[in-house]
């Protein structure tokens, strides 16, 4: 399958499986980079799991980093 | 000193409230509102909504929400606002409510907002009925924005969106798909009927801080973005407004 297809069709069952619209899927050296940030370890590993799943065979190199909720930082004054 | 909280796309599933019941409890003592700027579920289904309930329960000070994309995928959108207002949470859907805050009337106006781009870049209402009814909807909010903003009688005014008005706080997207995060539509709906702050969500890549043409202040509150469980945004020297030292944050 031509790259930008595979491409396409990742971030759709990314989007339709996972939920997930903000993971960029890039095709690196022969592999699979998946980039972008998700709340927890289990979607990290599920948007890998896809990426294998609709990867063509393809390697997958996960990046997503995970970004808990925590406290805010100071308070921005705006008047 | 009236203190305003904001995050948005907390992303809530059926897995469970994903730490946000925890990061979001501090909220009620460091600020005296909070806005959720859409995107509060990952698909929108109803059986991610007792998640989603247990991620507010520790908040206890009045909230406004409005809805954003991934809470009207799986088509359960009026739940979802139902279940929310359930809980006391204020879903804007075009209108505005005002709150007493230290004396002083704070006043929320919010949408979703939609699509279209920005100068240079927009959509038109013109060809295909599709293309017609994309831009269509846009308008329509922003119109229904402006016109509560209009009527909205409030010291602090204060528009709640889920789509970006301007482009600067998409900066870290990749510019193809801005037409896709939000409309220049939306701005020009505040500018006309003035606010103080505007905060919206949706755009996971892009940056914190932005100003409309008007020269309204802009915050892209994703959570992905702002990196914390929710922003503290103060506002203070006006005459109406009981101007006491904020709590250390």
């Amino acid at each position: 399958m031509e790259p930008e297809y595979l491409l396409s069709h990742l971030r759709e069952q990314l989007a339709r499986e996972a939920g997930e619209l903000g993971i960029e899927v890039e095709l690196v050296e022969g592999r699979l980079l998946l980039c972008g940030v998700v709340s927890t370890s289990e979607r990290r590993t599920l948007a890998e799991r896809i990426a294998y799943a609709m990867g063509d065979g393809h390697e997958v190199v996960n990046e997503i980093r995970v970004v808990p909720p925590v406290g805010a930082e100071a308070p921005e004054r705006l008047s | 000193m009236i203190r305003v909280a904001a995050v948005g796309d907390l992303h809530v599933g059926a897995d469970g409230p994903a730490g946000w019941r925890d990061a979001l409890a501090p909220v009620s003592d460091e600020a005296d509102l909070l806005l959720l700027a859409g995107d509060l579920t990952r698909v929108g289904a109803p059986e991610e909504l007792p998640s989603l309930m247990e991620a507010l329960s520790r908040v206890a000070i009045p909230t406004f929400a409005v809805l954003g994309n991934h809470d009207h995928h799986s088509g359960f959108a009026r739940e979802v606002v139902a279940q929310l207002r359930q809980r006391g949470v204020v879903v804007l859907e075009g209108e505005a409510r005002v709150l007493r805050v230290n004396g002083a009337r704070v006043g929320v106006a919010g949408t979703k907002g939609f699509g279209g781009g920005f100068a240079g870049a927009c959509g038109s209402e013109f060809g295909e009925p599709e293309m017609k009814a994309f831009i269509a909807h846009t308008r329509g909010l922003a119109d229904r924005l402006s016109a509560a903003l209009h009527e909205l009688d409030a010291d602090l005014r204060l528009a709640l969106l889920h789509y970006a008005p301007v482009e600067q706080t998409l900066a870290g997207e990749r510019p193809g798909v801005y037409p896709f995060l939000g409309s220049q539509l939306l701005a020009e709906a505040v500018d006309a009927a003035r606010a103080d702050l505007i905060v919206h969500g949706h755009a996971h890549d892009g940056s914190e801080r932005g100003v409309t043409p008007g020269g309204i202040p802009v915050r892209n509150v994703a959570q992905p973005v702002i990196r914390s469980a929710y922003r503290v945004y103060c506002f203070s020297g006006r005459d109406a407004f009981d101007c006491a030292p904020a709590p250390a944050p």
